[in-house]
């Protein structure tokens, strides 16, 4: 194993140097009989060196320069061990260290028949069955709608739901392919397609599971928590998918964007909750949920038990009028 | 064109003098004392009653009052003042004479089950009506006096037609127009006795009357030697309101009770008198289902506040039938029917938000069904609540009922004898 320090660029993440670590100590700093030359003037003329302990830990030492060393939890630091996937600050350019013999995933075809010469694609990857796969997730859809109304015009509506879904779903599909176009030169549309098809059914899914949980264990109370945090593991699901289809950023960052993605949905969603000051409403909040289930396998309270929550309401609405008259 | 004006002219000069033949019978039936003379007679008695906003300085809310003695107590419906009741910080009580002088008055007695109040003016009142007991027979013409939407005191003829029959507390039914701010005011006969003080209207000349008993008696109560208005008129209230209960509500489901076919199950109905229940049905070629609807109430409504009444008991059941939906599709169809909120409205200043409970119950051998039970406080009144008890009957395939209890005012003790009672007597089939 060899170390090699790349030279970062801060904003877009691109490497602009690779360097192997040839020999210790490794001297980096601004002027040119450094081993690693930076164009960088907030960088000393002999800033740091990389050096190897007895142990064989690598550490950088700073070579008391004006703005010393920095990683991401220490502005100011004068000795930094380093590994692989390690990231530090020198002056203003990042140098990130890594392993050579780090895998690489495989060339992404520039062509249809570069990628079939590229090995066998597994039968989910094909295009015709994640065409099929994407026309089932619609036809579920349907049925899911169709299911879940009572009006004589019940298959027209549920086709239209079907109609609906696929418009957003080709947009949404549409915006990631441009993307893709744009960054790794392949469009992907199907592919993207059937990415938002099974995230829209599995969002179904999870719907229809937690009212079944709500109707069986009503004592749970209303899952509402529970819905915004599976919706946002779905979200950051759906990006992270759509990431490994659109750009070449490895599976950790792919992961990242994903949840960053559902972090600032969650925050938007806290400062709307935080800017509503929940206006009274004198419509009772009850979970209403009765699915077409046998009796036998509901779970069922006695009379009493069920008579017994009226004392735990009472000391609800108590403590609510006590409030109120303070 | 033309010929249709002309079939409405003569449509109305065929009605002109089907009035005129009537207006020698109606002459006829013309009380020896002519209506004038009635309010000349009468009318000083009677005063304006208005509620002030003390921020604002101006009225939010006017009534009727009128003296019944000649040191100025002024007998007047609750409702009327209820207000000063329940934020006594924010309003207070005026009574404006015949010259437009307002004049202070205090609350010193009420009677929140019957709707009546009396106040103390500091006026002096010479001239006043002397309470005592009446015997007008139905068709007996009676004359209603008081300040319609504050228009000036006005004299309005009506008939006595008896008390009402299915309520539990006296209420006389009074055949002429009482208007909003006639509220309070005395409804006399041309000599001057009072038959009742005028409480509510359902409009279209169906007026209510509280009888002269009841005002009697509260009045009698404030003359009583040793009388000291209560201290905590809001802890008075809530003391009339739960002995109105006891009587009201104790023997709810406790006899057999009455059981009625609605749909494909089998229900309780007019649990007492005094309650009365309507029907209907919704069905049709656009319809995949068929519902029909049992709801039964009783008319004791109790005024608290704005849209807060008490003593209001009343059931209702839906029944549901498939028509060619599937049991998924059923179950979508029940669960939103069971969601339908039919809950009584309520102010925020006056209750506390609902506090539900949901659960999966069978009685002992009893039909599995959804409950849920929802509760509320009465923010002024301590001890009252508002309490619904919902269930949806479960495992009838394409057949379901949500039957709906609904308690309104009612002490805890009550609500949670009666939704027991609810739950484990009542059988469906």
């Amino acid at each position: 194993m060899a170390m090699i320090v790349e030279v970062v660029h801060g904003r877009s993440g691109e490497v602009r140097q690779r360097v192997r670590v040839e020999a210790f100590p490794f001297a980096i700093g601004r002027a040119l009989d450094n081993a690693l030359v930076l164009d960088d003037p907030h960088v000393d003329a002999r800033h740091a060196r990389l050096v190897q302990e007895e142990d064989g830990a690598l550490v950088v030492e700073d070579l008391g320069s004006v703005n010393k060393l920095a990683t991401a939890t220490h502005p100011l630091a004068e000795r930094i061990r380093v590994r692989p996937g390690t990231e530090i600050t020198v002056g203003r350019t990042t140098l990130r260290f890594r392993d050579d013999s780090e895998a690489v995933p495989p060339a992404i075809p520039l062509h249809r028949s570069a990628a079939d010469a590229a090995g066998p694609q597994r039968w989910h990857q094909r295009t015709t069955v994640r065409l099929a796969l994407s026309a089932a997730a619609l036809a579920l859809i349907a049925l899911h709608g169709w299911l879940d109304n009572y009006e004589r015009a019940g298959a027209t509506q549920a086709l239209l739901l079907a109609l609906g879904v696929t418009v957003l779903s080709l947009g949404w599909a549409g915006v990631w392919a441009a993307v893709a176009r744009a960054v790794i030169g392949q469009f992907r549309f199907v592919t993207h397609l059937f990415i938002t098809l099974v995230i829209a059914v599995a969002a179904m899914a999870y719907t229809s599971l937690s009212g079944w949980a709500e109707f069986l264990l009503p004592s749970l109370g209303i899952l509402g928590g529970i819905e915004v945090a599976a919706n946002l593991a779905l979200l950051a699901v759906a990006i992270a998918w759509h990431l490994a289809n659109a750009s070449s950023l490895s599976a950790r960052r792919r992961w990242r964007a994903g949840a960053t993605t559902s972090a600032v949905v969650l925050a938007l969603i806290g400062l709307f909750a935080l800017a509503d000051d929940e206006p009274f409403t004198d419509v009772p909040e009850f979970s209403a949920v009765i699915k077409a289930a046998p009796v036998a396998i509901v779970p069922k309270a006695s009379v009493a038990e069920f008579g017994a929550e009226l004392a735990a309401l009472k000391a609800e609405v108590d403590a609510l009028r006590s409030e109120a008259a303070r | 064109m033309r010929r249709a004006v002309g079939a409405v002219g003569a449509l109305m000069l065929l009605a002109s003098p089907g009035l005129m033949a009537q207006q020698p019978e109606a002459e006829g039936a013309l009380p020896k004392i002519a209506t004038s003379t009635v309010f000349a007679r009468y009318s000083d008695h009677i005063l304006k009653i208005q509620v002030m906003e003390t921020a604002s300085n101006a009225k939010a809310s006017i009534g009727t009052g009128f003296f019944v003695s000649a040191d100025g107590l002024m007998v007047t419906n609750f409702h009327v003042i209820a207000e000063r009741i329940h934020e006594p910080d924010n309003y207070r009580v005026e009574v404006v004479d015949r010259d437009g002088t307002a004049h202070a008055a205090e609350v010193v007695a009420l009677d929140v089950v019957h709707d009546l109040a009396v106040l103390r003016t500091g006026m002096a009142s010479p001239r006043f009506f002397t309470l005592g007991s009446t015997a007008p027979r139905q068709g007996d013409r009676l004359y209603s006096l008081g300040h319609p939407s504050d228009l000036g005191l006005s004299i309005v003829e009506g008939t006595y037609n008896g008390n009402l029959r299915h309520t539990l507390y006296p209420k006389i039914h009074f055949t002429g127009s009482i208007n909003p701010g006639m509220s309070g005011g005395p409804t006399i006969t041309e000599g001057g006795r009072v038959v009742g003080v005028n409480v509510s209207t359902m409009g279209e000349q169906r007026s209510f009357l509280v009888p002269e008993a009841q005002v009697s008696a509260l009045v009698a109560s404030v003359r009583a030697p040793g009388f000291t208005p209560p201290s905590d008129f809001l802890a008075e209230m809530t003391a009339q309101l739960t002995d109105y209960q006891r009587e009201y509500l104790n023997a709810l489901f406790e006899g057999e009770d009455k059981m009625v076919e609605v749909g494909a199950f089998r229900v309780v109905t007019e649990p007492a008198a005094v309650f009365r229940c309507w029907g209907g049905a919704e069905r049709g070629e656009d319809l995949r289902y068929e519902q029909l609807w049992h709801r039964c109430a009783t008319d004791d409504e109790v005024f608290i506040a704005g849209d807060q009444s008490s003593g209001v008991v009343s059931i209702v059941h839906e029944a549901l039938e498939s028509k060619g939906l599937n049991a998924i599709r059923f179950a979508k169809l029940y669960s939103d029917r069971f969601a339908n909120d039919n809950t009584p409205s309520g102010d925020e200043k006056h209750v506390t938000p609902w506090k539900c409970s949901t659960r999966n119950v069978a009685a002992a051998g009893g039909t599995p069904m959804r409950a849920v039970l929802c509760l509320r406080a009465l923010k002024k009144l301590e001890g009252l609540y508002d309490a619904v008890l919902k269930v949806a009957v479960l495992g009838n395939g394409g057949n379901g009922l949500v039957s709906t209890l609904t308690l309104a005012g009612a002490s805890f003790d009550n609500i949670e004898r009666l939704t027991a009672r609810y739950l484990e007597r009542v059988s469906w089939r």
